[in-house]
């Protein structure tokens, strides 16, 4: 057994031994996010080059502004007749807004089937450490729980949908019907959704640690895992939870608008630094969970092989 | 004549009370030779939700005609059957609220006399919204007549701005009220849906009874108060100088009060929208504050702010002289929370706007039926500008995560789905989305392109003129343009013929660039003079004037270098544009904007897969 403490120190060594791991997933996210970014901006100044306004407004952020803009284009074309620069507009408008919609769909993709492949190779290198990082070992780990991640991913989002929604859709409207009572249902949302995701990350952690592969089995060694050491559980994920939320706040409050005052490069630069903080805080908390798991590895887990 | 005698001997003496009260209990503008003066004594039955009244009206003819008969306005009477025009016309919903059959309102006069006792006979017209009576005798040019009457009436559940809800009584437009005797006739229409209201200035003296234990708010000041053993109260309101007088009633009102400069404003809320507090305090402080500089000022010593229950959203953002309705309204349809967790600014446009009209209706009092652009839309304009004072340019209405659709995008979206409308028209002639367009959003870009076209220093010295010239006044629009041409010295028929009375459209454009010639183009057919600005490749700028008379206009500078960026009114001042991403033009896509853009997206798409992906 281990502590929470101790879990969390386990966690952070994993992550500085295995750099290749953040790398790979900070390219990954990067060239994911490029490769759908990089097509719409082309595409809207390919179709909107000649009106830089909007561009401008784009790339500024107000996205509100250039949906207000397409509709305004599209109702003057329509007092105006087709003949003027108002229905070119709206025609180029709308071919951007398609194509935006088109990453709109492709993004919860990219974001899913990525994350569901790399969590075995990821979990696996962290569960093998103090190895040296082996990449082939990698892709199997990838290749051998894709499925059941895929599969624990959509149990997730189930959970957060079925669960965690209905507290929140509740909170929200004891909050606008009555008050400060509604906080009481978004706090009881956040907590079920802190909880459920521990479950959850627990769940592949498990898997990994155990070499399992089945949803049953994993649902019931993360439900006796946290049964059995909530205390260091709490610790062992509520601190780098802790810290995601610190730099989040951070990032939105101080960073960010500093960030934004400054040319393009700077902020892009302090952009990616403060994706790849997050990044890393994340690989932390999923790098103690493995420790955490392993160190109960004295428990008697369902079905497991001593 | 005996007639006549005895009105002037009543005349003179409510005058005599008047004056003696005006004075002493309240400090109030300087009396504009008011016209149709009341004195009410009313008592409501909250058992029934209905009043009982007696009514006593004084009124000076000041018009070179002589008056044969009255009409009076019985607002109420919109409200009793499904067959008026007013249900008729809005199919039982006004603002999203639906009128309810099973709590219709009405009013009945009885016992209409002179003050002599001479009975009068009070004819009903049109669908029951209008009464007239014919005089005896006709009131000859400067002579004053008292009449005398009781009432009855009936408050519907809240729809339409009056009514009650449980024990919430908003009760607008509740007694009999003279239309406005000008240019030899009744100015005064049946109660249409569009339409609002118009009325002649005159002091009120209400004495109200009511249950103890009611919280009460009025036009005007309370100036007495006395409980009854039978457990009822009575409280006295006066107000001197108003066109209108409304009062509200709920036990559960709770009061915040302010002061503003010379101003007490009270905000009577309901304990479940304590939240609105200082919100609509802090509102209501900026409005009197920037209007007052703005435009003159608030004549007033008191202005009550009333919140409305949740089920009663049909009583909210009302304005009456010296008193607004507001409540948890939202002018985009969102949610309640939207609008407390401050996503949605509709409290502070709403208190904004309700505000505004003390200067365009209750003091400036167009006609509201005939020319409805001239109360809504100076107000909104007001509101605009004020919202952008407040809270940034544009005024936000609407901050989702950093994305911020502004009041002014609102109304350029509004405007566009029908911008071939006249401004000027009768509230009824148009449906309840072409009123919002002529009353409100057109006005407001007209508005404000007159005052990007002429400066603001000249806006604002057109508006503190029109509304010094014409305070306790009923102006029209052509009183508005002779104020204008004065004020500004220029000729603007762009504006009241091409934007108030005309029906033209107008969208400017750069529609090519070649070289050194670039082209600009007028679409629609209203033309404002405007600026081009173009810039060459050598960083070199200069600017053009043109007329917009032409529909295509080409610019050559064969001498210089090739232009590389055009635009046509280059700082938006022409609000009425219809599309603005077509005035700039460049000659080539400036890459640092490019990669610009692509450095944004890139950073928000990493973000969401961060988000979604659990394990980046």
């Amino acid at each position: 057994m281990v502590s929470g403490w101790r879990a969390l120190h386990s966690g952070w060594v994993r992550l500085l031994r295995y750099p290749g791991v953040f790398g790979l997933l900070f390219s990954l996210n990067l060239v994911s996010a490029t490769l759908l970014a990089l097509p719409l901006a082309l595409l809207m100044v390919s179709v909107l080059g000649r009106w830089p306004l909007l561009i401008q407004q784009a790339a500024h952020g107000s996205t509100l502004r250039v949906v207000l803009e397409l509709v305004l284009a599209g109702l003057a074309s329509l007092a105006l007749g087709t003949g003027s620069s108002a229905a070119d507009t709206a025609y180029a408008l709308s071919l951007t807004l398609l194509g935006g919609l088109i990453v709109a769909v492709l993004l919860p993709l990219m974001a899913w089937l990525p994350a569901a492949f790399l969590g075995g190779g990821v979990l696996l290198t962290y569960a093998e450490w103090p190895n040296s990082p082996h990449w082939r070992r990698f892709v199997w780990g990838c290749w051998r729980w894709f499925g059941l991640f895929l599969l624990v991913g959509f149990v997730q989002g189930l959970g957060f949908v079925l669960v965690v929604g209905p507290f929140l859709l509740i909170g929200f409207g004891v909050y606008v019907a009555v008050g400060w009572p509604g906080w009481i249902g978004v706090g009881l949302a956040v907590l079920l959704g802190g909880v459920w995701q521990i479950w959850c990350e627990l769940m592949r952690a498990a898997s990994v640690v155990y070499k399992r592969c089945s949803l049953g089995y994993a649902l019931g060694a993360a439900w006796q895992f946290i049964r059995q050491r909530p205390l260091s559980i709490t610790l062992c994920f509520g601190v780098p939870f802790a810290m995601l939320l610190f730099l989040h706040l951070l990032h939105r409050w101080i960073w960010l608008p500093a960030a934004s005052s400054t040319g393009w490069w700077v902020a892009w630069l302090y952009l990616q630094l403060s994706v790849a903080v997050r990044l890393a805080a994340r690989l932390w908390r999923l790098a103690s969970g493995v420790a955490l798991v392993q160190g109960e590895s004295g428990l008697s887990l369902p079905g497991q092989e001593n | 004549m005996r007639l006549l005698f005895r009105c002037s001997l009543a005349g003179v003496i409510l005058s005599c009370l008047f004056s003696l009260l005006s004075p002493s209990l309240v400090s109030y503008a300087v009396a504009p030779n008011p016209v149709a003066s009341y004195i009410l004594d009313v008592t409501l039955d909250v058992g029934t939700k209905r009043l009982r009244g007696h009514e006593v009206i004084h009124y000076v003819n000041r018009t070179s005609e002589a008056i044969s008969e009255l009409v009076f306005h019985l607002y109420l009477n919109a409200f009793r059957s499904a067959e008026t025009i007013f249900l008729r016309e809005s199919g039982g919903v006004h603002r999203g609220n639906r009128w309810d059959p099973q709590h219709p309102g009405w009013i009945r006069v009885d016992n209409i006399r002179l003050d002599d006792g001479t009975p009068l006979t009070l004819e009903e017209v049109a669908d029951g919204t209008l009464a007239h009576a014919v005089l005896p005798t006709p009131l000859q040019a400067g002579e004053t007549f008292t009449v005398e009457l009781d009432f009855e009436a009936q408050l519907p559940r809240v729809f339409a701005r009056t009514g009650f809800v449980n024990d919430f009584f908003m009760v607008g437009q509740w007694f009999p009220k003279l239309g406005v005797w000008e240019k030899g006739v009744w100015n005064a229409y049946p109660f249409h849906a569009n339409s609002e209201f118009y009325a002649d200035f005159g002091h009120y003296d209400v004495t109200i009874t009511l249950p103890q234990g009611y919280v009460t708010g009025a036009t005007g000041a309370q100036v007495a108060a006395s409980t009854q053993p039978n457990g009822n109260q009575t409280v006295r309101y006066y107000a001197a100088n108003v066109i209108d007088f409304a009062w509200v009633a709920c036990p559960r009102f709770r009061e915040a009060e302010r002061r503003v400069g010379d101003i007490q404003v009270l905000f009577l809320y309901l304990p479940e929208h304590r939240w609105m507090v200082r919100r609509v305090l802090n509102t209501a402080e900026a409005a009197l504050t920037r209007c007052g500089r703005w435009y003159g000022p608030y004549p007033y010593g008191r202005l009550t702010i009333v919140d409305v229950p949740d089920d009663a959203l049909g009583a909210g953002g009302m304005e009456y002289p010296m008193l607004v309705t507001a409540g948890p309204l939202s002018v985009l349809g969102l949610s309640r929370g939207a609008i407390r967790s401050g996503v949605d600014r509709s409290l502070e446009l709403v208190v904004a706007h309700e505000i505004g009209h003390q200067w365009w209706q209750s003091v400036v009092a167009t006609n509201e039926a005939e020319e409805p652009w001239l109360d809504e839309g100076f107000t909104d304009y007001s509101t605009l500008r004020l919202a952008g004072e407040m809270d940034g340019p544009g005024g936000p209405v609407l901050n989702v995560g950093g994305q911020v659709l502004s009041y002014l995008d609102m109304h350029r979206l509004v405007y566009a789905t029908a911008p071939h409308l006249p401004m000027a028209g009768r509230a009824w002639e148009f449906s309840a989305a072409e009123y919002s367009v002529v009353a409100y959003t057109k006005p407001v870009l007209a508005l404000l392109t007159l005052e990007r076209m002429l400066g603001e220093e000249t806006m604002l010295r057109i508006m503190r003129a029109y509304f010094a010239r014409y305070r306790f006044a009923h102006p029209s629009t052509e009183d508005f343009r002779q104020v204008v041409e004065e004020v500004a010295g220029q000729d603007v028929a762009w504006f009241f013929d091409g934007l108030v009375y005309g029906s033209g459209v107008i969208n400017y454009a750069v529609t090519s660039m070649e070289g050194h010639e670039v082209l600009v183009s007028r679409q629609g057919e209203l033309s404002i003079p405007t600026e081009i600005r173009i810039t060459f490749a050598d960083g070199s700028t200069v600017f053009e004037q043109w007329n917009g008379e032409e529909t295509v206009h080409r610019f050559a500078y064969p001498d210089r270098p090739r232009i590389v960026h055009a635009a046509v009114d280059p700082d938006h001042k022409i609000a009425v544009d219809l599309c603005w991403a077509d005035n700039l033009l460049t000659s080539h896509v400036q890459l640092a904007t490019v990669v610009a853009l692509a450095a944004q997206w890139i950073y928000r798409f990493q973000d969401v897969l961060l988000a979604l992906g659990g394990l980046w």
